[in-house]
């Protein structure tokens, strides 16, 4: 095998890799973001799905009731 | 870090964002791929100039010209990804000019300022011959500042940052290179080409 050929061999090994490791990153990512336990998902959606605690005082329960809707933020 | 949140009630499925949100996928993708890819072609970098493989001939060469081309694509894809994303919507400018973006500002810039300069130092491969061989040697070591500045923005703005398998995959990579340079750093000073 020539060098030209082996360079050409290694420039189409490295871009298999490249090309397997990106669709493998991009599975993980969509599956975990699917699944809902993406890291970009907010704590909200637990925590709005939580019964509120059996606190004596119900006088603050209504703001812990998450509107309904959808909202992006930045953090 | 981008965070969408979910709340009941919506008529949009969980699994629904991820179709929303292709583009933004495939900028992460692109990004955790541009890091490894970086990280693997500093490392073949230093093992090539160093005195820890003492048979270099083509094939590290080639590798490390490859890995360094394959990180280049990803850091364009990264970026360029992001401009279809329908939440954060950036504008070209965002994405190319440093501190334009108003989003994570100071990461943001890190990372516009680690993909002009991955681009520009790894391209210059290509001139070294109308820079000077010595010249381009010494502006070539500028690979390994940008390589764990770009570890620093991936860490401070990737949204993966703190997930498990991130951090092993990563560090998987990333600590065997920083020994490497560790080494080369190390070497007395004519050891190194």
């Amino acid at each position: 095998m020539t060098v030209r050929q082996r360079i050409v061999q290694i420039r189409r090994l490295v871009a298999a890799v490249a090309v397997t490791l990106f669709i493998a990153l991009f599975s993980a990512i969509y599956v975990q973001l699917a699944s809902g336990n993406d890291p970009a998902l907010g704590s909200s959606s637990s925590t709005a799905t939580a019964t509120p605690s059996s606190s004596s005082d119900n006088s603050g329960s209504s703001a812990d009731v998450a509107p309904t809707g959808v909202t992006t933020r930045q953090s | 870090m981008l965070r969408l949140s979910v709340l009941p009630g919506t008529d949009r499925t969980v699994g629904g964002m991820a179709e929303e949100h292709l583009f933004w996928i495939t900028s992460r993708a692109a990004g955790i791929l541009a890091l490894l890819l970086s990280t693997a072609a500093v490392s073949v970098g230093l093992l090539m100039g160093g005195r820890i493989v003492r048979r270099r001939g083509p094939d590290l060469r080639a590798t490390h010209e490859a890995l360094a081309l394959a990180t280049m694509a990803a850091i364009a894809v990264h970026a360029g990804a992001l401009l279809f994303d329908s939440f954060l919507s950036p504008s070209v400018a965002d994405i190319t000019i440093p501190f334009v973006s108003a989003y994570n500002r100071l990461f943001t810039t890190l990372g516009i300022v680690c993909g002009w300069a991955t681009l520009l130092l790894g391209l210059s491969y290509y001139w070294r011959a109308r820079i000077g061989v010595a010249r381009w040697r010494r502006i070539h070591r500028f690979t390994a500042l940008v390589w764990l500045l770009s570890i620093v923005h991936a860490l401070g703005e990737g949204t993966d940052a703190g997930e498990a398998w991130f951090l092993l995959g990563v560090g998987a990579l990333v600590i065997p290179a920083l020994g490497l340079l560790a080494v080369r750093m190390t070497e007395p000073k004519g050891a190194t080409t």
